[in-house]
Formats: structure tokens, sequence, C-alpha cells
């Protein structure tokens, strides 16, 4: 392959990669502006927030105005220590606090408990997927390699139930749990997802391309059904499955709308919701909103970059199929 | 993979087991701070952000004022997230015990039967509560002659200026414009002065929200207009006062002199000093003081042929779950709650209408309206108050007005024919009105 | 082979836990809607019944007709710049170059992030006073826009971050199609000559088809249900209604304005449109994809 070849190709990946990620730079850098900064219209771009954008980079009148303010504030926090307690229940013209750096992230973090979050999303994702994987690889081992009755109509409709749109399933799913008593309980967050008909679809279209051969010679060997799936299937289905999971903790870390209505207290939100009831709260502060979003996206991207290796190894594994 | 798969079930395993514990400490937290016979009382309420650090302060000294019951809040993001999460809530039998509503679900649970009537509570009390209670307020929760509801927490919609910038300009800032016609010259003059030379941005005299029919609303009523009533059940928007409500925002926005913001951003550009005057809800002050850094006065709406405002906020509704004791609780911690001293502070902290007329006698009221003149606005404006109707579908006819609103910004056509659509749409939801 | 008895009962335990499962939340449901939309039911009350009132309002409603216009336009729009824009990255990253595990992981991103958070970025840089695109347009001396307030641009700025959003999940599953192919047949038909245009049509084109397919029926189907872009960055549905889809009326109509019945009459017009497009493809389409 010739040099130009490879220059080019790279040239147009990293065009795409700018693509990919500037939105991701433009929100954390926003989430470490002030209001000020933001709410700057004008022609001039600022990625680097004021507090860390080193002076040759036209920073000097800022950093003189915002020592300023933090003289001024200074004077005016003393003044109000010193001057006897006024009521503290009636808010007179105040000196804006000056900017800090971590100070929207505080913000987000004071107003909604993301640790509790993050726990609950933990859980009700890992169990999902795990579960949600072994119902659908078993359905899919059978529709893949043995016929009976009935087998294209249940497949058929099972691919049907792919087409019904979600929010018409929210209704009289909601309903159902209802009568059940389990609204506002992690059964609910997690029973309905445990059946994936894509994982199902997914995975029969994979064991579909496995040599037909290997399972007449296992079946001639004594295998048994369950056998057969648990010592040969499975461990070929690598890269399928590798997929699929990380697909399904993914839908799941990121679903919000069925969370959102079928939960209520603090304590079983997942960080979508708590996201969303945040972004409620917050109206447009453009600031506290950049950093919750990037502390609901921060966990996943680090788990993505440590699994990556597992991604890459589990492909280079089983290498080329023919 | 093998070691990546035991990984996660030891980290899993971790995960459930802190959620127990939290779970665990919670539940022994709550049985040993409170003495063991606490009646639990939850209550819905919307309020985030500044205005919910006030109300969490009060419902913590509620809670510790007392030892019958405990009030347990919880803050439901905003009213659009608490009403749908009630209405489910009632499907599945787990409503609260007090939610803050509009009056249209007010309704709605009148019909169905879901709250309580406080007539019954209130004819227990000793003290005469309902001669207290500001009129409009106490008329806002009256339905069919008995008190349905209880006033929690009103707004009235006011005038912020830049004085700043007023002075700038050279107008003087303790007279901020006072009439339809002075808004539009004050715009127009702050509009052109302040943009020779023109600076980084664009400095508009006057902004206000897109599609906002709160502003609208009052805006009719302040041109001698009118509006659907509850007893009047016809749309009068197609008349001279509507549609010149409407030209009015029209000519602004083509002269230059006006911005229309979507959602907040009208309150982003008065911060920003983007926008010199801006008209919002009273409450708004709260949210946006800690970004303001000028000098800046709140003054009353202007008016036209007349003066008028339109209440805005929810109000309170104690849910019927069959158990009395609840109920109790329920009544009490709102009686505590809007009572005159506890009522002074709220509105003080908060800048929502108190409930109660001896609130505003309160020292702490009166401390606080001659320290702080920006908070007298709204009592200025409570003269002339005024509610939307409470008509079951009056959501739906908002939620059309907003679009002919918008489309008149958007499209700039003539008033009078989106005036006359919208009338016509909205005498249509009108004609099956059954409540 | 088992006696055909035998077979039977085993099978269909492998398949209980997930039918049973689509069963409950996913099929009854459906029956339930339907038997609900020939009622009007706001949920507090009891349902009334109004027998095809629902399904004769739905008829008349333009509104109805708007949001299949929307929809439509999102799906013809962003479906095929998604295979296109994901087969020629993945096409690129299908070369021996070094850093294929970087790019990959930049390009999947997006995917991983939650459209909650990611619609809220997309709608501070959409925003036209303070959003860094219209500063980016003003760098180039380019006139501002309205974005996401604009009926002209409303529906292309969802459509370019749907598609920004997906890009790194097609490109994976194009990948390992493009991987999949035998290296010996390019090498053939480079020593006959062939360009690079011929190989693909003639190689990877056929190859691919069942990567495209699938990523095509994904795509499509997912497209026709898009609803939180527009739940999170156009509230309201948009200026003039332009963002409107049909998924996200519904959601209105159920959970906003309350209105369950014809809203589950809404639901079960949707699913049996979905539902019978699948099945065509399903039947005729097929039929032209390749396994090898």
């Amino acid at each position: 392959m010739n040099n130009s070849k490879f220059f080019w190709i790279h040239a147009a990946l990293i065009a795409g990669s700018v693509f990919m990620l500037f939105p991701f730079v433009w929100m954390i850098t926003t989430s470490f502006k002030s209001e000020d900064e933001i709410l700057k219209t004008g022609k001039s771009i600022v990625i680097l927030p004021d507090l860390i954008r080193p002076g040759f980079l036209n920073g000097a009148e800022d950093m003189e105005r915002i020592k300023k303010h933090e003289q001024q504030w200074r004077d005016w926090n003393a003044q109000q220590q010193s001057s006897p307690a006024s009521d503290t229940v009636v808010s007179t013209k105040k000196i804006q606090k000056p900017f800090e750096f971590w100070d929207n992230f505080n913000e987000a973090l004071a107003a909604q408990p993301f640790k509790r979050y993050y726990l609950n999303t933990f859980f009700v994702s890992i169990t999902i997927t795990v579960v949600s994987l072994f119902f659908a690889s078993i359905a899919a081992y059978v529709f893949a390699f043995f016929k009976f009755p009935f087998k294209d109509t249940i497949f058929l409709g099972m691919l049907g139930t792919m087409m019904i749109p979600q929010q018409a399933l929210l209704i009289p799913d909601y309903i159902v749990l209802a009568k059940i008593g389990w609204i506002n309980t992690f059964a609910a967050l997690i029973v309905p997802w445990l059946a994936s008909a894509y994982s199902v679809f997914f995975l029969r279209q994979f064991f579909l391309q496995l040599p037909k051969d290997l399972f007449e010679a296992a079946v001639i060997d004594g295998c048994t059904r369950f056998q057969f799936y648990y010592k040969v299937v499975l461990p070929l289905s690598k890269p399928p499955m590798v997929t699929l999971g990380i697909f399904s903790f993914l839908a799941s870390w990121n679903s919000f709308v069925w969370p959102l209505i079928v939960t209520n207290d603090t304590n079983l939100r997942v960080i979508q919701v708590g996201l969303s009831y945040f972004s409620s709260e917050a109206g447009t502060k453009w600031g506290a909103l950049m950093a919750a979003s990037t502390l609901t996206i921060l966990p996943l991207v680090i788990m993505y970059f440590l699994a990556q290796k597992q991604f890459v190894e589990s492909q280079a594994m089983t290498g080329m199929k023919e | 993979m093998r070691n990546f798969l035991i990984g996660t079930m030891i980290f899993w395993v971790v995960v459930s087991a802190m959620i127990i514990k939290e779970d665990r400490d919670d539940v022994s937290h709550a049985t040993s701070s409170s003495s063991k016979e606490r009646v639990e009382i939850v209550f819905w309420h919307g309020m985030g952000g500044p205005l919910g650090i006030v109300m969490d302060d009060l419902i913590k000294r509620y809670n510790t004022s007392q030892s019958r019951y405990i009030v347990k809040g919880v803050a439901m993001g905003s009213y659009d997230t608490l009403q749908k999460k009630l209405l489910a809530s009632l499907v599945a039998k787990s409503a609260p015990d007090i939610s803050q509503n509009y009056e249209t679900l007010t309704k709605k649970f009148i019909k169905h039967r879901k709250i309580v009537c406080l007539d019954t509570i209130l004819a227990s009390e000793s003290e005469d509560i309902k001669a207290d209670i500001i009129p409009i307020l106490l008329e806002n929760n009256t339905f069919n002659g008995k008190l349905w509801s209880f006033p929690f927490n009103k707004s009235v919609p006011v005038m912020y200026y830049n004085k700043e910038l007023f002075r700038k300009a050279g107008l003087d800032p303790e007279a901020p414009p006072k009439t339809f016609d002075e808004l539009a010259s004050y715009a127009r003059h702050l509009t052109k002065v302040l943009n020779s030379p023109p600076g980084n941005m664009k400095i508009y005299g006057y902004a206000t929200g897109k599609g906002n029919v709160w502003m609208f609303t009052c805006r009719v009523l302040q041109m001698g207009g009118r509006i659907p009533t509850e007893e009047d059940r016809r749309s009068y928007f197609s008349e001279p006062p509507a549609v010149k409500a409407v030209e009015y925002i029209q000519n602004m926005v083509k002269e230059g002199i006006a911005a229309e913001g979507q959602g907040y951003d009208h309150q982003n550009d008065f911060k920003a000093q983007r926008a010199v005057i801006i008209d919002n809800s009273i409450v708004s002050k709260v949210h946006m003081e800690s970004g303001i850094k000028f000098d800046y006065g709140i003054a009353p709406l202007p008016s036209g042929a007349t003066a008028a405002v339109i209440l805005a906020g929810t109000n309170i509704n104690i849910f019927d779950n069959g158990d009395p004791e609840r109920i109790k609780g329920a009544w009490d911690f709102v009686k505590w709650f809007t009572s005159t001293e506890i009522g002074a502070e709220w509105a003080i902290r908060t800048t929502y209408m108190p409930v109660r007329k001896s609130s505003l006698r309160t020292k702490l009221m009166q401390d606080a309206l001659s320290k702080d003149p920006n908070l007298r606005a709204p009592y200025a404006e409570l003269d002339y108050c005024h509610f939307e109707p409470r008509l079951g579908c009056w959501f739906e006819i908002r939620d059309l007005m907003t679009d002919y609103l918008e489309k008149s910004t958007l499209e700039m056509g003539s008033a009078q024919e989106y005036m006359n659509e919208m009338s016509r749409d909205i005498d249509g939801i009108l004609r099956h009105v059954t409540d | 082979m088992a006696s055909k008895k035998n077979v039977d009962w085993g099978v269909y335990g492998y398949l209980t836990p997930v039918m049973l499962i689509l069963l409950i939340f996913h099929v009854l449901p459906i029956f339930y809607s339907l038997a609900v939309s020939f009622y009007s039911w706001d949920l507090i009350g009891n349902p009334e019944w109004v027998g095809g009132e629902n399904f004769s309002r739905l008829l008349d409603d333009p509104m109805f007709y708007k949001s299949i216009f929307n929809t439509l336009y999102y799906v013809i729009a962003s479906v095929p710049l998604s295979i296109i824009s994901a087969l020629m990255v993945a096409m690129l990253l299908n070369n021996p170059i070094s850093g294929i595990g970087l790019y990959r992981t930049i390009y999947f991103i997006p995917v991983i992030t939650s459209i909650n958070a990611v619609a809220i970025v997309w709608n501070y840089i959409y925003h036209p006073d303070y959003g860094l695109l219209n500063k980016l347009l003003a760098l180039f001396s380019l006139p501002a826009q309205m974005w996401l307030q604009s009926p002209q641009w409303a529906m292309p700025c969802i459509i370019l971050m749907s598609v920004w959003k997906g890009l790194g999940y097609n490109v994976i599953i194009f990948l390992a199609g493009l991987q999949n192919i035998p290296k010996h047949l390019y090498e053939a038909a480079r020593i006959d000559g062939a360009t690079w245009w011929q190989q693909f049509r003639h190689i990877t084109w056929p190859l691919l088809s069942p990567t495209t397919y699938f990523v095509f029926v994904m795509s499509a189907i997912s497209s026709f249900q898009v609803f939180s872009q527009v739940y999170m960055m156009t509230p309201r549905g948009g200026p003039l209604k332009s963002t409107m889809v049909i998924v996200f009326y519904l959601y209105q109509k159920a959970f906003e304005k309350f209105e369950f019945g014809y809203a589950l009459a809404m639901a079960f017009v949707l699913f049996i449109i979905i539902f019978g497009i699948t099945l065509f493809n399903k039947l005729y389409v097929e039929k032209k994809v390749h396994y090898s």
C-alpha cells in the first residue's frame, strides 16, 4: 500500500474523529466555565475556560477582570461578616461569588445523589445483560439447530415484537406492573427487559453460520442438547455474545423513559432519570448541565476504554472464520 | 474472558451489597430518629434548585417542631413530571398524601373523588382561617362554593429592568415604563442608544418568552380585553384587544427592538445584559439572583387600558387515601406551612405570595419590603389579580395558544387572521366542555 | 436423532423464558391496547366505551398525518445517510493501517453515551445565541441560523445528531462483515486487473449483503420509532410541529394530554404499519440476500 493512500485514509479518519469528538470536548470544557463565559455571544470561539487558559492566549484581560472581581467579593464578604447579623431571610444585592473550578460539578452533585444513581444503574444493567443474554442464547440455539412444529411462526412472531414501538407498551406495561404491585421496585426496572428479541435474532443469524457438521458429529458422540450448547456453541460465540453484551449493557444504562415512569423514589432512580430530573431543575444553566452530562457519560467511557482490550482480544482469539 | 466474567460477578455482588446496606441504613435512620409512632406524610412537590432548598429547610423545621408526624418531601423536578407521576400513581394506588397541583388537575380529582374537601377539615379548626386568606387566593381554590384545595405557591408576573443600562442610556432608573406605549418607546430608545456604537453583541430593549401564553393573557386583559371564564365559555381572542396584544409583540420584534427567547433564554439574556427589560414570574428573581451582577429593579407589569395580572403557580391537594391520621397530618403540615409567620418567611425567601393576610402585616414582611424595594412589585399588583379559567380542557387550550403565538412571530402574518383561527379552534374545544 | 416426541418438548423449554416474558410484556399489552383503544380513558376515572370513534378521529386528524410525514422524512433521510457513512468509515478502517483500535474507540464513543446527555450537549451546540455551531458559521462569515427553532432546520438538526450518534454502532457491524469476506477473493480480482470500484461492486457489496440487510432493517425499524431526541431537543414537537414524529405524538397524547384510548388507537395503527413493512421485507427482500 503506498504512502499517499495511507495519508488520505488517515486524513479522512481524523476528520471523522474530530466530528465524533467535538461535542464531548465542548461539553467538558463548558463544564468548567462560569456563566459569564458561557453566555457570551459574539464571534470568538473560546474553547478553554478562563480559569485554565494561559495568559498568552488572549487571557490577560480576563485574568484582570477575574482578579478584580475576586477582590470585590472579598471586600463585600468581609463587610457582610463584620456588620450585625441582619435578617438572613432577606436577600439584598449580592456580589456574586467568583467562579471556582469545580463549581458546576459541585452544583450538580449537590442537587442529586449521583452515587446512588450509579449503584442502581450498575445493578440493573448488569443483571439485565447477563440474564437476557443467557435467555436469548438458548432460544437462538434451538432456532438455529432444531426443527420443531411452529418454529417459523414463533420466530416470525418474535421478530414482530421488535416492531412494536416502545411507547405503545409503556401504558399497558405500566398498568400490568401496577396490578402486580411492582411499581417503584427493581423488578419493574429489570424483568420486562430480560427477553430481547433483537439478541435472539442476532445470535440466530450467527449460529446459522456455524458448520452443521459440528452438530452431527456431536450427536454421534452422544452429546446432549444442553451439552452441545454449553460446550461447543457458547465458546464459539464469544464475538457476538461480547458484542451483544456490550450493546445490551449500553441500552440498559442509557434507557430513561421506562425507568422514569416506573420509579418514583430517589433511591430507585437510575442515572438517566437523575439527569432528566436535574435538567428540568437546572433549566438553562448550561455550566451545571454540562457538568451533569459529563458525570453521566464518563463512567461508561472509562468502562469502555477498559473493556476495549477484552473486546479486541476476543476478536483476535477467534480469528477469521471461513 | 473468564476473568472478566468473574470480575463482573464480583462487582455485581459488591454493588448489590452497597444498595442493600444503604436501604437498611435509611430504614433504621428513619425509625430511630423519629419516635415510634410518627405518621409519615408523603408530599410531592415541584420545587427544585434554590426553591427546593427553602422547601427542604421548612420541611425539616416542621418535622423537628412536633413529634406526631414526619413529612417526607419528594422533589419531582418539574410540575410536568409531577403531574404525570401523580396520575400514574393514582392508577397504581400509590398516590402521595399531599401534592402541588394546578386547578385543572384539581377539578379532575374532585370529579373522581380522589381528594379531601377542605371545608370539613377547616370546620374543626378554632381559628377562622378562611377569613384570613387573601381573597383572590381563596376564590381560586373554591369550586362550586366548596374549598377543595389550599393556596400554596402562587406567583405573579413582573417586569425586570437593568438599572445600570437605564443610566447608561440616559433614562431614570427609578422610573420604569408604566404603560405599553412607554415600554415600546423605552425599548426603542434603549436599543438605539446602547447599540451605537455596535458592540460585541446586539442589546435589545425588551425581551419576552416565545409563545408565552401567560404573558399573552395578561396583555389581553391589560389591553382591556377578555379571556374565557368558567361561566362565560367563549373565546374573545378575535376581538381587537387580543389582536392588539399579538401585534404589539410582532411589531416590536419586526422593528428589532425586542427579542423573543425560547424557554428561559430571555432570562439568560437579561443576566448577560443583552436584554434591558424582560417580563417574567417574580419567582425568577430567586433563580436569576445569583447570576445578576448589576443593579436591577423590579416593577409591576405595564398597563394598557387597564392594569391586570394573572396568577401562576399551584395549590395543594390533600388526597383521600383512606387513612384519617394521614389526612390530619397532611392538613397539620399545610396549616403550619401557610401560617402567618412561616408563610411570611416562605414568601420572602421565595417571592411566592403569602397565603394569609396577616402575613402581610408581620414585622418580618414589613422589614423585608422596606429593605429590598424589589420585593414590593407583586404586592402592588395584588389589587388587580385574576386567574385563568379552571376548566378541564384549559391546558389543551393553552397548548393551542402557544402554537398560534409561536406562529405569529415566526411567520409574521396577519394577527387578526391568527386570532380568528385560534378563536375558532378554542370555541370548538369549549363547546364540548362538560365540567 | 432422538425420537420426534422428545425433541419437541425439550426444545420448547429453551424457548420458554424468552417467550414468556415477551408474551406478558410485549404481546399481551398489544391486545390490551387494542381493547382499550375502543374506550376513552384518562387513567383516573373509568374507561368509557366509544367504539371506533378513536379510530375515525385518527383518520381525520391532520396532526397524525403530519407526524407520519415527519417520521418518513426522518427515516428516508437518516437511514441511507447512516448506512453510507458507516460503510465508508468501515471500509477506511478495513485497511492495514496503524491505530485502528484507537479510531474504532473514537467512533464508538457517541454510541455509548446516553441520548439524554448527548441531547443536552447538542441543544447547547445548536443554540442560536450561545451555541458553537453559529459561532463556527460566524468564523466563515456565514449568517447564523435558528436551528432547532427554525421550521426548516429543526428536523435536519435532529437527523444530523442521530446519524452522528449511531455511526460507530453501524461501523462496527460493517467492519465485522467486511472482515468476513475472504481476502483471497480480492487478491484474485486484483490479479485480474479489477479496479477498486469493480471490486466493490462484485465482491464487497454482494458478500456484504447479509450485513447490509441487517443494518438496514435495524436502522429502519429503530428510526421509525425515533423519540428520545425529539423529546429532549424539541419538547413541543418543534417549530410549526416540524419534528412531531409518530411516536412523540403518541407519547404526547398519552402522557401529556392523558387521552389514553386515543393514544392506544394510534399505537395500534402504528404497530400494524410497521409490522406490515417488516413482513414485506422478510418475504420479498430477504430473498435477495446472500448467505455464503
